[in-house]
């Protein structure tokens, strides 16, 4: 038997051991002097080929003034005025993976990817049933 | 042991010749979670409430053969799993043999996943065994909807049979999964009679001698999951039972409905 008291801290550890085994940690790439970081670095799916969904928190930091942008591809998504460093809040929703850069007029200065996981991926057997 | 026997049985059928390792579609899982119940037969409650559950389950399916865990759209078990052989498949519909536990069983002693326990409210009365019911599904998907019609015979306890129908939606929303159920059943009057009756050696003070005839249930609920990493998967559970007079006329029943909830994380394999 288990009593309650007993419950709560053992379902607690379980949440946390969960969120820990997944990389919320940001990623970081930045070149030269700028650092670009993304929280959480990673969404994951129920199953592969739906889209993923999280509000990730960009932050950057550079050693210097930079007038700087946020860019998907060839997408621009933010644009910040110029400054040490910066925040903002991106909800993503996408498929796949995506790369993002940040972007001044002398080009990319730092990139960071959120990747996309699943916990289901398509069956080998094609069908529409869902394991769940 | 014959739900071993029926397993082993699908597996044989499944099996034969030109059997490849590649047609199997494996996922397991280890569940640990709480849920809290309000049954029709109140001391039941204990055998859930405040305990922690732990299950092993898994979906696998192998040419026509396939277990399915837990059913998200329908709460009304705690760790039961489903057996089965596709008779006849396509991508949206399906019509499979199958056996599975509908009703646990109910009696003084109790065997639980977390060892035996007593409830003394029900001494004098008769284990009654939980079922296994063998029969047939026809189940099919369109769009985020489904239908299945699910009719058996035990072959374990009562020897009585089930009819049951069941419908779901599922409402993707963000990463979460939610699915609302909607599922009626429809029993013989040997299967109410085998869990609710009451007869005359089990009858005392306080507790009428009682003879059911056929019932039905009427089962709401609503489950969600949701993708906690690539391992880990939160399951969250509510559903409410109502049930016809032949049930909520029992001596053994103080409920008119019965009410059923969990959380489970789920480990993935």
């Amino acid at each position: 038997m288990c009593s309650e008291q007993r419950l709560v801290p053992a379902l607690s550890m379980l949440l946390c051991c969960a969120l820990l085994s997944s990389p919320l940690a940001a990623a970081d790439t930045g070149s030269g002097s700028i650092k670009l970081a993304l929280t959480p670095a990673t969404c994951v799916a129920l199953q592969q080929g739906r889209i993923c969904y999280a509000t990730v928190h960009v932050h950057w930091q550079s050693a210097t003034q930079q007038d700087l942008c946020l860019q998907a591809g060839t997408q621009k998504l933010y644009c910040w005025p110029t400054g040490l460093e910066g925040h903002w809040r991106y909800e993503f929703a996408e498929y796949d993976s995506q790369q993002l850069q940040l972007v001044s007029r002398d080009g990319s200065q730092a990139q960071a990817t959120i990747s996309v996981n699943w916990v289901q991926k398509n069956p080998r057997v094609k069908r529409h049933w869902r394991l769940f | 042991m014959r739900q071993w026997w029926c397993l082993f049985f699908l597996m044989l059928v499944s099996t034969r010749c030109h059997a490849s390792w590649d047609e199997l579609e494996f996922t397991g899982y280890l569940a640990v979670g709480t849920g809290f119940q309000r049954a029709l037969v109140s001391p039941l409650d204990r055998t859930v409430n405040d305990k922690l559950l732990l299950n092993l389950s898994a979906d696998l399916q192998y040419r026509n053969f396939f277990i399915e865990s837990d059913d998200r759209r329908n709460v009304l078990r705690y760790g039961s799993g489903l057996l089965g052989y596709h008779l006849w498949q396509q991508e949206d519909s399906a019509l499979s043999l199958i056996g599975t536990n509908y009703q646990d069983a109910i009696g003084p002693d109790l065997n639980t996943g977390t060892g035996r326990t007593h409830l003394p409210e029900l001494d004098g009365l008769q284990l009654r065994d939980s079922d296994f019911l063998l029969g047939l599904r026809y189940q099919r998907f369109w769009q985020q909807h489904y239908v299945a019609v699910e009719i058996g015979q035990d072959i374990e306890s009562h020897y009585s049979q089930q009819l049951r129908l069941l419908y779901s939606y599922r409402q993707p929303l963000r990463n979460w999964d939610l699915y609302y159920n909607v599922g009626v059943s429809f029993s013989a009057a040997r299967l109410v009679n085998y869990y609710y009756g009451v007869s005359a050696a089990e009858s005392q003070s306080g507790r009428p001698t009682y003879s059911a005839g056929a019932g039905q249930q009427l089962h709401l609920g609503v489950s969600a999951l949701y993708p906690l990493s690539t391992d880990w998967l939160l399951e969250l559970g509510l559903a409410v039972n109502g049930f016809s007079s032949a049930y909520t006329d029992s001596p053994l029943v103080d409920r008119d409905t019965e009410f059923r909830s969990l959380v489970k994380f789920r480990y993935v394999f």
